[in-house]
């Protein structure tokens, strides 16, 4: 019995030897809560603000011709948008990287109608738990206003 | 080699114990492996390989207290001016100092600094920058014995100051072109093209389904001045969802494109300027074993030009990604903000 203590504890220190510098410390927390859930919708551009330390990505429904080429940049009934906005930080794998922290803000907006020229929207903000949040008018109109104004990211 | 006789020791130790042998027999056993392992290692003395030091033709050429902690850490291994200390001559340490220092001048050398790139030069010295803010540089292994080498945090600082700087200048502008946009879309061009599709040397495909992914990631960097969205497929996104990343899972596919950022706006929002590359990162074990089991491919500019002219190129790419092991090679990941290790 106690032969076989001993050789096992030297197997251990054999195996120590012979692994000895291979092993590595892992402590990685991932955050798959970060990923948006985009459901049908397709990224039509991206940004980031280095003095709001946000990043956004604008995804849209493809009513209306929001992708490709030939992409449009008018309003029409049917067309959802989603404006995501996320916080940053310097990403912790590559100093002189940023990457996206959490959601902070998805804000809806559907184009519900168009009558002479005008269209109706109608406009929703979330946080990142699902509760309804209260944006002043000024800030819709922001966020309606970089949707009608959108310039989609150049894809090939 | 010194790791091998303590190894024969506890070997025969355990042979002692497991009383296959008699004592005489383990005795002669011991006397031969611990011989064989002697005569081994005299002749490595022998044998062993000689670093030579050619001239210096183009030295880097940067702030002298930039260049003196280089010189002092980096250029026993990354230069022709190589100062080896008396055990480093000794055998089996030579053999390993040896294929180091081949490997380091290999991958940069500041005695022929002029010869890279101004561009490459600039992502070399961010990777080294982050090699050693990642303690992956010096060699864990080699700092042991040659303390000097280390770099304090102090000199971190000076060097991350002088890539930062280097870089805004080269990079603040922003993208100030016309916006280019592709004339008609991948799959009128694929029927054009006999549905023929850009395809890298290594056999990875473009492919725009990517597009219908989930965005894992936005990413910018002020090292070389552009804005990126990371794509996962499914089975990427239920691997983070999972925490299995390292590994990956076969069948992991990682998409990232990037633009060129333009100047910033009066209320700091950057947008993306010109389509810059695509990269794809495709996990299969088997098929690309030789560099962590990722493939990797980049299709250039908006006709998509794969990089690449030999199958080795893919070399360079997963040297890089071993900066972050624990992910399973890959940079982007969602993280949390706290406790976050990447030593």
């Amino acid at each position: 019995m106690i032969a076989i203590m001993r050789t096992r504890i030297y197997m251990s220190f054999l195996s120590c030897f012979t692994i000895w510098g291979c092993t590595e410390s892992s402590k990685l927390k991932l955050a798959p809560q970060t990923i948006f859930e985009k459901e049908n919708l397709q990224v039509i551009m991206s940004g980031f603000n280095k003095r709001k330390n946000t990043s956004t990505i604008l995804y849209g429904n493809s009513i209306g011709g929001n992708f490709g080429a030939n992409k449009i940049k008018s309003l029409v009934p049917g067309q959802i948008f989603k404006l995501v906005t996320w916080g940053q930080k310097p990403n912790p794998y590559w100093f002189g990287g940023n990457i996206n922290d959490g959601i902070l803000t998805i804000e809806t907006v559907k184009i519900s109608g168009e009558e002479n020229g005008y269209v109706f929207t109608e406009y929703l903000a979330k946080n990142n738990k699902g509760d309804i949040i209260h944006k002043n008018n000024a800030e819709r109109l922001a966020t309606i206003k970089l949707i009608s104004d959108r310039k989609p990211s150049a894809f090939p | 080699m010194i790791r091998v006789f303590f190894q024969v020791i506890v070997f025969t130790k355990i042979l002692s114990d497991m009383k296959f042998f008699s004592q005489n027999q383990i005795k002669k056993i011991a006397v031969i492996l611990i011989s064989s392992w002697f005569v081994v290692y005299s002749l490595m003395q022998f044998s062993a390989p000689t670093i030579s030091d050619p001239i210096a033709t183009g030295e880097f050429k940067g702030p002298m207290e930039v260049k003196r902690i280089f010189e002092r850490a980096c250029y026993d291994c990354h230069s022709n001016e190589t100062k080896l200390q008396w055990f480093d001559k000794i055998a089996p340490f030579s053999y390993m100092v040896s294929a180091d220092i081949h490997e380091a001048r290999k991958r940069y050398n500041f005695s022929t600094w002029d010869t890279i790139a101004p561009a490459d030069q600039e992502v070399k010295l961010w990777y080294m920058v982050n090699m050693i803010e990642a303690g992956k540089m010096p060699l864990p292994k080699y700092a042991l014995l040659h303390p000097k080498a280390k770099v304090t945090e102090k000199e971190l600082l000076i060097l991350k100051s002088y890539v930062t700087g280097l870089s805004t200048r080269n990079h603040s502008p922003g993208d100030t072109m016309k916006i280019k946009v592709a004339k008609v879309s991948f799959q009128e061009r694929k029927k054009i093209n006999h549905n023929m599709v850009p395809t890298s040397i290594n056999g990875i495909s473009y492919f725009e389904d990517y597009k219908n992914w989930k965005v894992i990631a936005s990413t910018n960097r002020i090292d070389n001045g552009t804005m990126r969205l990371v794509y996962g497929n499914d089975i990427t996104v239920d691997a983070i969802r999972a925490n299995r990343i390292n590994p990956w899972p076969d069948g992991a596919i990682i998409v990232k494109v990037v633009w060129n950022v333009q100047p910033e706006d009066k209320d700091g929002n950057v947008s993306p300027g010109n389509f810059n590359n695509i990269q794809v990162m495709v996990k299969d074990h088997k098929k690309f074993s030789q560099t962590e089991g990722w493939g990797f491919a980049r299709f250039s500019g908006l006709d998509l030009k794969p990089y690449g002219d030999h199958v080795s190129f893919a070399t360079a790419c997963i040297d890089c990604h071993r900066l972050v092991t624990n992910n399973g090679f890959v940079f982007d990941v969602p993280t949390q903000k706290t406790d976050l290790v990447i030593k």
